[in-house]
């Protein structure tokens, strides 16, 4: 009888004297992966003009149609964005986001990210429609880079497409270099 | 039937068949960029190349335009075809921008599209691309030239189809380029069928253009409800919740995401083809108008006071049962504008024909010769066209009479386009020709300002004379005589009339034109194709919405009045109720002054409509009806055809289906059932009318055509819809007719009353068609107005010493002395010039600059 | 040097040789009255059938069969059209006729017109020749004025009347079914084929459209006979052809010489004189821009259709271009790219994208910047345009610069930047 409870309590004094795995959130918080998915945020090319052309590709890629879109044609002398079209309204509920990223993933102008933000309760659930007005980033903060270059620090220069091609090139010459494995013959 | 071989299979072709058309038919996919299975053959996109061995040859050859031949054998999947396809892409894409998520058409992109399938995935241009300018050739188009593959998709249907010039290819090479010819909007008023046919998005169209993706909207077949032609369309609408896609909530309220975002053809083989008019194209923003009546209002001590539908109906009812009680049912009347569905008109002919019991309705234009009765059901016992759209193409000899096709009934012009180029003569009567006649006329012959009668009836005395038929009433007066007030000679009317002839005529006409053009037509042979002015004109006369005829074509036992009647009558003090469903008369009806006396002099007016206008003032009870995007029904076009239009989006405020309103007061006096569903409504007709028994519902039936699925640009013409046609009895007989040379305007100017395609009670309700909208203008010729010294601005004076400040545009069409106003008059009471018959005289002054 | 008999070119040199005087004084016309008064227009096809006269615009096509496939039984007008749009680089032999013997050419259109039964004549001129237009017009009024022309002409009941019309400088519209859409007022587009134009021609009538040097050479076989014609040339291609020689020869010009009787090495070296002084033969063009190039090892070849082609290029017009060493392969190549750039029409994707392309390539290989790929990828394109286009023009593109970047591949190799070695 005395066995298995030296057996458990050996357990729990085994681990207070190593490095406690709990945070006191919220006094204490806990540092984020590099790729935690929370709160998204629109982003804006250096000149101050938002990315996002409207092109509905997050919203149509969204499982839960989270994301509504209303695009609208750019003043071409003031324009809002690049391109002729910009959002109108970029609206995300929150309530119905799932955080699976793959509106990231969709967006073909890299404006669309996801940060660590993760504190998003508000108290009704009207404040959980978030509109383009709140995710929208002020200009000149630094951008997020989420093609493929997602550990990477410097900025992505290329296309998605020849960016892939390129990795691609890197590994098949890795793998002449390397010559052909044993069980690979 | 001959055979060759198809990858490997022998399959059987008809002779003149195309490769490309029996492989899609036997479900072979083969790519297209140029090819578009209305227009012709151009050949050029080379996507379709197929690997053809014949008689030992053996080559890549263009499966679009290349015939199959007995013996032939063709693969289309073969390394080098392949190859073929891929390389086509790689030279298209050399200078296509990659921009498709800016890009309109990214989603319903050819280019796009078989890229995904068959293309490179990746450029070996390391150049610089082209750019071209943007142009800008019409308010409601923009072409993106760097998008342009040069497939002359565009220019084959503005050339071939609709018969226009001012749109084309420029330069060669490498520096071709699509485009308008002159810095003019342009001519056609088909150009939106541009952005259907464009493969990709190069030509994109202004209500669409960035707000949408494809696959954000639901789609609704709907019917036009532009003019009577009923021209089949599909609606873009944006519809639901803001977080629920996809799905209408049945009963809603629109919201600010009810939004119909694009309007396009839905092929009918038997109407539209896959065409649409532009105006029905581009003109359905009406329904967000600002001046949209919300809620149903009753008038107390001279305000509108806004309350709820069963307090309205039921002050309506109680008011018209105590007048029929008081005055006799006599004592009220009903005009229609001939713009709701079969159902409303139904509804609204019973109620006052059946449940109040007069015979005062009617929805023409009231000229004074309408009394008389129906031209059309005195000549053919049936006041309907004999001849359906599709005769058009038939006819070896087409005459059109007095009828501007442009302005009211565009298709019909492209479908005499098509009848000219196949051989057909077309002949056009008119008051004046404009460049729009000359696309299709093959002569076109002007008679005088008011001799349309003349014209008419000496056609039908020529077609006498042809038939050595004596007509009664025409025997006093000589055939020169007519030709001289007409203006004619008698050549040319004698070349027109001819066995079998296609008598096309709008029924605005006065009735003489309408009577004889039908009489001659039966004494020909011929057939009659009568363009209704009113959107369901056909349809409102089925229903039994006319003085004359009950509902299924049959005569009244007791005439009444007409709408000159009716008017005349109020301003007698005879009527004492008058229902206006969808009309106002002050705008609509030239003679304003007298109109409005008689307005004035109605104790009880119910104006039931959409929009808030002249008459709205006058009224006692306000009604505000939904419009037939927003509300499910059936509608007849002209040549009598039953088509069905879905409800697109949710209705306008508290605005009800005009049906369910006179349903209401009909249950409320008479203490029936109420009906609750349109279907039921339509079971009804379905039963009553005698015209539609062999219908069944749902009217709808389609079929589709071989097109591959990978084309985006071709998935709208796949499915083709069939509607039934109402069978009208014919009973032709002789007829007579009364004529006497009238009084003939000879000096100062002429005040002639015409239509335009973009000024309606709709185009003038939403900022859309602004910059078409001719907008307090009228027109004269540019000779008289140099001689008057006129710039711009001019000053119209009426026989009264009144005057009215317009905008005087050259029209190099018009007669010397001629004044072309424009029918609405929402934004000029010019009407109070106008007589019944929509003449008038005028002085012209300049107008003094501020 | 070789001599031969003179044919074709029989009045130059004559003053006012362009003058119905003139060519009357030679013979001019007697073929036309002949024919009106003695043959049927069958027996007209007949002759130019049996003397086996091909087209000499470029195809090679025989003169007699295509006439023979305008239908006899129909009541659409018949038309009978000159192709005078002499575009082709490198050929200017109809010049000579236009401007020095039209009247050659007039009573060529007649007899054609009487064979197939149309009585109307078009002349399609290139605008560059204004003096041919008015000599043309010259001429076809002094022909009006002897009753060659007009109704009932030298009373045989046969009515012929011609036009001229200007081109606007288009070189696709040499093309015969390009030459049609041009003259009936469109975009100069080549037409789908078939239906070919000897049924579905001009305003979708039957429609002759021949070279102006093949027209000329009917009233001789019409005077003479077929077996007179054969004696000149070889069986397959009987008569005589023009050869306009240019290049850096001694005595460029228009040459007449009999099919295949001399090579084409005779013909520069002998009858051009050969070489300028300190000019080397780097290749011969034979046939236009449009024929492949041979090299000098391959110019020991009768001048014919048949020996050409067995080698790889084509006779075409007879444009003989002489090419000598003082330019690289590839900037000839690329200036042949260049004209075919820019006139290309722009109907077909391959032609129009595709030309544009391989001009680029060859300019950044001329400049030295192209690589081994950029050759590989000028390869490519010119697979990818060949066999794929709407007309000839792209195919010749394609042909021409593969010819000159496959036969002239050191030349190419030289201008390629070397990989550099790590």
């Amino acid at each position: 009888m005395i066995g298995p409870l030296i057996k458990g309590l050996s357990i729990t004094f085994k681990y207070i004297f190593k490095k406690k795995f709990t945070v006191q959130y919220p006094e204490e918080r806990r540092e984020l992966p590099p790729r935690a998915k929370w709160l998204h945020i629109l982003q804006r090319h250096e000149d101050g003009t938002e990315r996002c052309v409207a092109c509905m590709l997050c919203a149509s890629a969204c499982p839960t149609e989270a994301i509504y879109i209303v695009g609208e044609e750019n003043d071409l002398n003031n324009p809002i964005s690049h391109g002729e079209r910009y959002a109108k309204v970029w609206d995300l509920d929150l309530g119905r986001c799932m955080f699976c990223g793959y509106c990231v993933e969709a967006c073909p102008e890299e404006a669309l990210a996801m940060t660590d933000e993760y504190e998003l309760a508000v108290p009704t659930k009207k404040d959980l429609v978030l509109h383009k007005e709140d995710l929208l980033v002020p200009p000149g903060t630094p951008p997020i880079h989420t093609w493929l270059g997602f550990y990477r620090e410097e900025p992505v220069e290329a296309s998605p497409v020849s960016r892939a091609r390129e990795l691609h090139i890197e590994f098949e010459e890795y793998l002449k270099r390397r010559g052909p494995k044993e069980d690979e013959i | 039937m001959p055979k060759f071989i198809l990858n490997g299979k022998e399959v059987e072709f008809k002779p003149g068949e195309t490769i490309l058309q029996v492989a899609w038919r036997l479900g072979v996919k083969i790519p297209v960029f140029c090819y578009h299975p209305h227009l012709p053959v151009y050949a050029g996109c080379r996507m379709c190349l197929v690997e053809v061995e014949l008689r030992g040859r053996k080559g890549l050859l263009p499966s679009c335009a290349t015939q199959v031949a007995e013996g032939m054998v063709v693969n289309t999947e073969t390394d080098e075809v392949r190859q073929a396809r891929k390389s086509q892409l790689e030279f298209l894409l050399l200078n296509h921008p990659l921009e498709c998520p800016t890009c309109d058409a990214g989603g319903e992109c050819d280019l796009q599209n078989l890229t995904f399938f068959l293309g490179p995935a990746e450029s070996r241009y390391t150049f610089k691309k082209h750019e071209k300018e943007l142009v800008e050739a019409h308010p409601y188009l923009k072409l993106y030239p760097n998008r342009c593959i040069l497939c002359n998709r565009c220019v084959s249907f503005y050339q071939e189809i609709s018969a226009n010039d001012d749109w084309g290819m420029f330069g060669r090479g490498h520096n071709m380029r699509v485009g308008p010819y002159r810095d003019k909007i342009l001519d056609s008023e088909f150009s939106g069928n541009m952005i259907e046919v464009c493969p990709l998005g190069a030509i994109t169209g202004r209500d669409y253009r960035f707000k949408s993706r494809p696959w954000e909207h639901k789609v609704f077949n709907s019917i036009s409800p532009h003019d009577s032609i009923g021209a089949n369309i599909k609606v873009y609408a944006r519809v639901g919740g803001k977080y629920s896609r996809g799905y209408i909530i049945e009963g809603g309220v629109r919201g600010e995401n009810h939004e119909i975002l694009r309007v396009n053809m839905r092929p009918n083989y038997d109407v539209n083809d896959p065409w649409i008019d532009d105006r029905t194209r581009f003109i359905h923003s009406y329904v967000n108008s600002s001046e949209r009546i919300t809620e149903p209002l009753i008038k107390r001590e001279g305000e509108f006071k806004e309350v709820v539908w069963d307090e309205v109906i039921s002050h309506v009812s109680g008011k018209l049962a105590e007048i029929k009680e008081k005055y006799g049912s006599e004592a009220i009347a009903g005009i229609a504008g001939g713009r709701g569905s079969n159902e409303s008109a139904f509804f609204f002919a019973k109620l006052l024909k059946d449940t109040i019991g007069t015979k005062n309705v009617d929805f023409r234009i009231p000229r004074r010769d309408f009394e008389q009765g129906d031209p059309l059901y005195e000549v053919l016992g049936s006041s309907a066209s004999t001849a359906k759209l599709n005769d058009i193409y038939n006819a070896k000899n087409i005459v059109v009479f007095g009828t501007e096709i442009k302005e009211t009934h565009p298709l019909v012009g492209l479908k005499l386009v098509k009848a000219r180029k196949s051989g057909a003569r077309v002949y056009y009567l008119g008051k004046w020709s404009s460049k729009a006649e000359r696309r299709w006329a093959s002569r076109i012959y002007n008679y005088n300002i008011n001799g349309e009668v003349e014209a008419a009836l000496s056609i039908l005395k020529i077609a006498g004379l042809k038939k050595e038929i004596q007509i009664e009433g025409l025997d006093k007066v000589s055939l020169e005589t007519l030709l001289e007030l007409a203006g004619l000679e008698k050549e040319y009317i004698e070349e027109l009339v001819k066995e079998g002839s296609l008598f096309i005529f709008d029924d605005n006409l006065p009735y003489d034109v309408q009577k004889a053009l039908s009489y001659a037509s039966t004494l020909l042979d011929g057939k009659i194709l009568v363009l209704r002015n009113a959107p369901n004109g056909q349809g409102f006369i089925d229903m039994g919405v006319s003085p004359v005829l009950s509902n299924g074509q049959s005569l009244e036992a007791e005439k009444g009045l007409s709408t000159y009647g009716i008017l005349k009558a109020a301003r007698e003090g005879k009527i004492k109720a008058l229902l206006l469903y969808n009309i106002d008369p002050i705008v609509e009806f030239p003679a304003r002054d007298e109109v409005l006396e008689a307005i004035k002099s109605v104790d009880f007016i119910v104006v039931f409509d959409s929009f808030w206008s002249e008459v709205t003032g006058y009224a006692d009870v306000v009604m505000p009806l939904t419009l037939s995007f927003e509300e499910d029904g059936s509608y007849t076009n002209t040549e009598g055809r039953v088509q069905w239009a879905e409800k697109a989006i949710p209705v306008y405020g508290m605005a009800r289906e005009a049906w369910r309103i006179f349903a209401s007061i009909v249950g409320y006096i008479t203490g029936e059932n109420r009906v609750n569903d349109v279907k039921d409504v339509t079971e009804m007709i379905i039963n009553s009318i005698e015209p539609y028994k062999k219908l069944k519902f749902p009217l709808e039936s389609k079929f589709k055509e071989p097109y591959p699925d990978n084309i985006p640009s071709l998935h709208n013409i796949k499915t083709v819809y069939k509607y039934p046609t109402a069978e009208y009895k014919l009973r032709p007989r002789e007829v007579s007719f009364k004529y006497e040379t009238g009084e003939k305007i000879t000096d100062g100017y002429v005040l002639v009353m015409s239509y335009h395609l973009y000024k309606t009670v709709y185009t003038l309700r939403t900022e859309d068609a602004a910059p078409l909208v001719p907008l307090k203008v009228v027109e004269m010729n540019p000779l008289t107005i140099r001689q008057e010294g006129i710039e711009d601005e001019a000053i119209l004076i009426g026989p009264r010493n009144e005057e009215y400040e317009v905008k005087v545009m050259p029209n190099r069409n018009l007669p010397k002395g001629v004044v072309r106003v424009f029918y609405p008059f929402l934004d000029y009471d010019l009407n109070s010039l106008l007589d019944y018959n929509g003449f008038g005289h005028v002085r012209i002054a300049q107008a003094v600059r501020r | 040097m070789v001599e031969f008999e003179r044919i074709l070119l029989r009045d130059i040199g004559k003053p006012n040789s362009w003058s119905l005087q003139t060519y009357e004084k030679g013979g001019g016309y007697k073929a036309l009255k002949k024919a009106l008064s003695t043959y049927s227009p069958d027996e007209v096809i007949e002759l130019v059938k049996s003397s086996g006269l091909r087209g000499r615009g470029g195809a090679g096509f025989p003169t007699g069969v295509k006439w023979s496939f305008v239908p006899k039984d129909t009541d659409k007008p018949k038309y009978v059209v000159a192709n005078a749009d002499e575009g082709e680089p490198g050929t200017f032999k109809d010049r000579v006729i236009l401007e020095e013997e039209p009247h050659m050419l007039i009573e060529g259109i007649i007899l054609a017109a009487y064979a197939i039964g149309a009585h109307e004549g078009y002349i399609y001129l290139r605008k560059e020749y204004p003096l041919a237009r008015e000599r043309l017009l010259n001429a076809i009024e002094e022909a009006r004025k002897a009753g060659f022309l007009g109704k009932n002409i030298l009373n045989s009941g046969f009515d012929i009347e011609i036009y001229v019309y200007i081109g606007a400088g288009a070189y696709i519209c040499g093309e015969e079914t390009a030459l049609l859409e041009s003259l009936e007022g469109r975009r100069g587009h080549p037409r789908k084929r078939p239906p070919f134009p000897a049924t579905h021609g001009l305003y979708s009538c039957p429609t002759v459209v021949n070279n102006v040097e093949t027209l000329s050479n009917v009233p001789f076989i019409v005077l003479h006979g077929p077996t007179w014609y054969r004696q000149f040339g070889t069986e397959k291609s009987p008569g005589t052809k023009l050869f306009s020689c240019s290049g850096a020869i001694k005595r460029p010009g228009v040459y007449e010489i009999p099919l295949g009787a001399i090579t084409l090495k005779q013909l520069v070296f002998d009858v051009c004189g050969g070489l300028k002084e300190g000019h080397e033969l780097f290749g011969v063009i034979p046939g236009g821009v449009s024929a492949p190039v041979l090299t000098p090892d391959e110019i020991d070849v009768p001048v014919d259709y048949e020996s050409i082609a067995a080698k790889g290029s084509m006779l075409g017009s007879g444009g003989v271009i002489v090419l000598d060493k003082s330019f690289s392969a590839v900037t000839y190549a690329r200036r042949a790219a260049e004209f075919y750039a820019e006139e290309s029409c722009g109907k077909c994707t391959p032609c129009r994208e595709g030309t544009p392309w391989l001009v680029k390539i060859l300019k950044k290989i001329e400049s030295g910047e192209g690589t081994e790929e950029d050759y590989n990828l000028l390869l490519d394109v010119v697979k990818a345009i060949r066999g794929k286009t709407f007309c000839p023009l792209g195919d010749s593109a394609a042909c021409v610069v593969e010819n000159f970047a496959t036969k002239y591949k050191e030349d190419f190799e030289a201008l390629l930047k070397k990989p550099v070695a790590v």
